[in-house]
């Protein structure tokens, strides 16, 4: 009699109770945003890479590691200052990103934009002072004290570069580099790439939507 | 009345074929401004050609700059390269754009800063052995040039 009433009212009851209940706090977890990557144009990593140790000089001379990733996004683009087509393009197109970003409502901080110069003997922090805030003046340049120094980076990021010296004298070299934007995530971890050729608008919603996911 | 009309018009369109058969037409010529401690400039300008025959840019001079080169940008593999292009092609009845990331004119060291609203000219000489003055302006553009700037207008 006991397990015959057990049988025809508790254990229904029981395991409706449960999917209810388990369902509510399952959904969140089903509901979990999740990267449509088919139409992301960016490449963002399963898991994100860790930044091996390197030291550059940003433009007003403090001392910028990899633990200065930390605590924010950073977009980072490798130019040269004596660049005069793409580099000052993408820099304009990543002031636009930033003013698109700037009017988040939910008041979140303004990613950091990087420049990083894969000209270290022409761009001095004194040279990046003088070019990084004519886009944006929160823009950052970043320069080693050597090729060294900056290989210490663009290795890790997978970004080739190539200086067209004609001589050793030459000082009016071009340099040929990756035209890629890469994005680092508030852990100091290499999240995400943007291939050339970019767009502002694309860049500010493809970020936002990468951020959205991390920050779930 | 009528017949001065006329002879008006066929004034005109003979004024406008000569010169178009003769010439190339520039359009929207400007340099982007850039920080002064940038020593490297780059030039735009739209090159229209309405002859009948396919001419060439050839070279470029200015006063203004110690060099003139002809560069095209090309994105290969994901790294940007510039070239060096010892011409450029304008196709007869066609026109060449030089545009941000793709060809433009070099410009090096500016014996003076050049300012936003600044006029400066420059020769280009064909091959058809005619020069060629373009006055170009100086632009600030920090909005970027890229395709979602130009939606904004449609």
């Amino acid at each position: 009699m006991n397990t015959n009433l057990l049988n025809r009212f508790l254990l229904p009851f029981l395991i409706i109770s449960t999917v209810i209940v388990g369902g509510f706090q399952l959904y969140p977890l089903l509901n979990k945003p999740t990267l449509d990557r088919d139409n992301l144009r960016a490449t963002v990593f399963t898991t994100p890479r860790i930044i091996d140790p390197f030291a550059l000089t940003d433009h007003q001379g403090n001392a910028f590691t990899e633990s200065s990733f930390k605590d924010n996004w950073s977009f980072v683009f490798f130019g040269y200052t004596n660049c005069p087509d793409v580099c000052p393009n993408t820099l304009s197109i990543m002031n636009v990103t930033a003013t698109l970003l700037g009017k988040d409502e939910q008041g979140r901080e303004v990613p950091r934009f990087i420049m990083v110069s894969v000209d270290p003997e022409r761009d001095t922090v004194e040279q990046l002072g003088q070019y990084m805030p004519y886009f944006n003046k929160a823009f950052i340049g970043l320069t080693g004290e050597n090729k060294q120094d900056v290989d210490a980076l663009t290795s890790q990021f997978g970004i080739p570069y190539f200086l067209k010296k004609k001589s050793t004298e030459d000082q009016q070299y071009g340099v040929d580099h990756s035209g890629a934007i890469l994005l680092v995530n508030p852990h100091g971890n290499l999240h995400a790439l943007f291939s050339a050729p970019h767009d502002a608008k694309r860049l500010a919603d493809e970020f936002t939507q990468i951020r959205n996911v991390y920050e779930y | 009345m009528r017949q001065f009309i006329a002879l008006l018009f066929l004034f005109l369109s003979f004024l406008t074929s000569t010169v178009s058969a003769e010439t190339i037409i520039a359009r929207d010529a400007w340099i982007r401004e850039a920080p002064p401690v940038s020593r490297v400039l780059a030039g735009y300008v739209e090159l229209i050609n309405n002859g009948d025959k396919n001419v060439q840019l050839v070279s470029v001079t200015s006063k203004h700059f110690n060099k003139v080169e002809l560069h095209q940008t090309i994105l290969k593999n994901g790294v940007s390269k510039m070239q060096q292009q010892q011409s450029i092609d304008i196709p007869a009845g066609s026109s060449i754009e030089l545009k941000p990331e793709g060809m433009h004119m070099m410009l090096f060291n500016p014996v003076s800063p050049l300012k936003a609203g600044h006029h400066v000219q420059l020769e280009l000489y064909f091959n058809s052995k005619k020069k060629q003055v373009v006055e170009f302006s100086v632009r600030k553009v920090t909005g970027g040039t890229d395709h979602s700037h130009h939606h904004m207008h449609h």
